[in-house]
């Protein structure tokens, strides 16, 4: 009963096969990303004046340093390279349409995106890009991939990494929409906002964002209600 | 000979170790991971990490117990980050392969059910033939700790093929 077992294993195991039409891609990304000469040129591309109206975001619980304000993006001139600052997990970066993710450990994560954001605790990282937001860890691995219809242009993580809030751009207009970190539940909150990033109030969990009439809004998740922010 | 020609910066060295070692990274990842995006995350992230540590690599050593030694264990820390990420939801933690509805897939459906550790042994023991010396070399784990869970792991398998009446 064992072998037989085992046989039915082995057998069940080599049936596992990679999709073909995967493999020429991954085989291209790998060669890039590892293959010393694209290496370098990235290296170049970084330090070589891309970033210099680039958006950068450091994660939570950094010591600020320089010009960097721990949870807030904010225009910067580069420096050479992506520095992670004393006591943050990674650094973001947003240029040339790539975001660019530097860690802690050394490593330099990029992929053509239209906004990306740390996860509060650096755990993770979330990309927007045409047709989908992509929730990924530090160096890539991409954790889930839900589509969307239109551009991500702003993120937001809840200060407790439950929700993500997002704006998508479809056809000149923008609405706000918002994700359970894991990928699921995914809704809209609202039609024609502004593209700024929205912000979660670390206190009650409501999402305050700004309208296409240049008000402010708060959305309450509990109960599920939109309300002037000034009420 | 394809190592060192890697390690000097032949991109068609490298090119060739891919072809020749994508399809067992890939059925590494998935046999653990359950799920076919993350599985090609992890088998190219496992490529990747391999490929530039490639000075740190003994060229004598053959490329693909090194390779499925990183493919393994990241994902088995895939899940384990993955459980903190959904740990708010109903989300089950068991892998969602999508298997014909056959006997091969009722195995598969059945090695859903061991732990992550055990899917890892049975992986290596079964679906890329190692012993189980070699496995605890791969695992840094005593062999007696990798015979339990073989046995534990192949007495699991019996019990829910049997269940299934498929078998």
């Amino acid at each position: 009963m064992s072998s037989d077992c085992e046989a039915r294993l082995i057998r069940a195991l080599a049936g596992l096969t990679p999709p073909p039409t995967a493999a020429a891609r991954v085989r291209a990304t790998v060669l890039a990303s590892v293959m010393p000469s694209r290496r370098r040129g990235r290296a170049r591309a970084v330090g070589g004046g891309l970033l210099a109206a680039a958006t950068i975001t450091a994660g939570a619980g950094m010591a600020a340093t320089g010009n960097l304000v721990p949870g807030m993006r904010q225009s910067a001139v580069a420096p050479p390279d992506l520095v992670v600052p004393v006591g943050a997990p990674a650094v973001t970066a947003l240029a040339g349409g790539r975001a660019w993710v530097a860690t802690i450990a050394g490593e330099t994560i990029s992929r053509p995106a239209s906004a990306v954001e740390l996860s509060p605790a650096g755990l993770f990282v979330a990309f927007g890009e045409r047709g989908a937001l992509v929730a990924a860890e530090l160096d890539g691995v991409v954790r889930w991939r839900t589509p969307v219809d239109g551009e991500v242009v702003q993120i937001a993580w809840a200060p407790y990494p439950t929700y993500i809030a997002y704006v998508v751009r479809r056809g000149g207009r923008h609405d706000l929409r918002v994700i359970w970190a894991n990928g699921r539940h995914d809704r809209r909150v609202a039609r024609d906002v502004a593209p700024t990033r929205p912000h979660w109030r670390s206190d009650t969990g409501a999402l305050d964002y700004v309208g296409a009439d240049g008000r402010a809004w708060t959305w309450e998740r509990e109960p599920d209600i939109l309300r002037p922010r000034s009420e | 000979m394809l190592v060192q020609q890697a390690r000097r910066g032949s991109r068609a060295a490298a090119g060739e170790l891919f072809e020749r070692h994508w399809p067992a990274a890939w059925r590494a990842a998935y046999a653990i991971t359950g799920r076919r995006d993350v599985a090609e995350d992890v088998a190219q992230d496992g490529f990747e990490r391999a490929l530039r540590a490639l000075d740190r690599f003994d060229p004598r050593r053959p490329f693909a117990p090194w390779l499925h030694r990183i493919v393994v264990n990241r994902a088995l820390d895939v899940i384990r980050k993955d459980r903190r990420l959904v740990a708010l939801d109903d989300v089950p933690e068991t892998p969602m392969w999508d298997v014909a509805d056959d006997a091969d897939g009722a195995m598969l459906a059945a090695l859903a059910v061991l732990t992550p550790e055990r899917r890892a042994v049975c992986l290596l023991r079964y679906g890329l033939g190692y012993a189980p010396a070699e496995i605890a070399d791969l695992l840094d784990l005593p062999v007696g700790t990798v015979h339990s869970r073989l046995a534990r792991a192949l007495a699991d398998l019996r019990t829910q093929i049997e269940a299934t009446d498929v078998v």
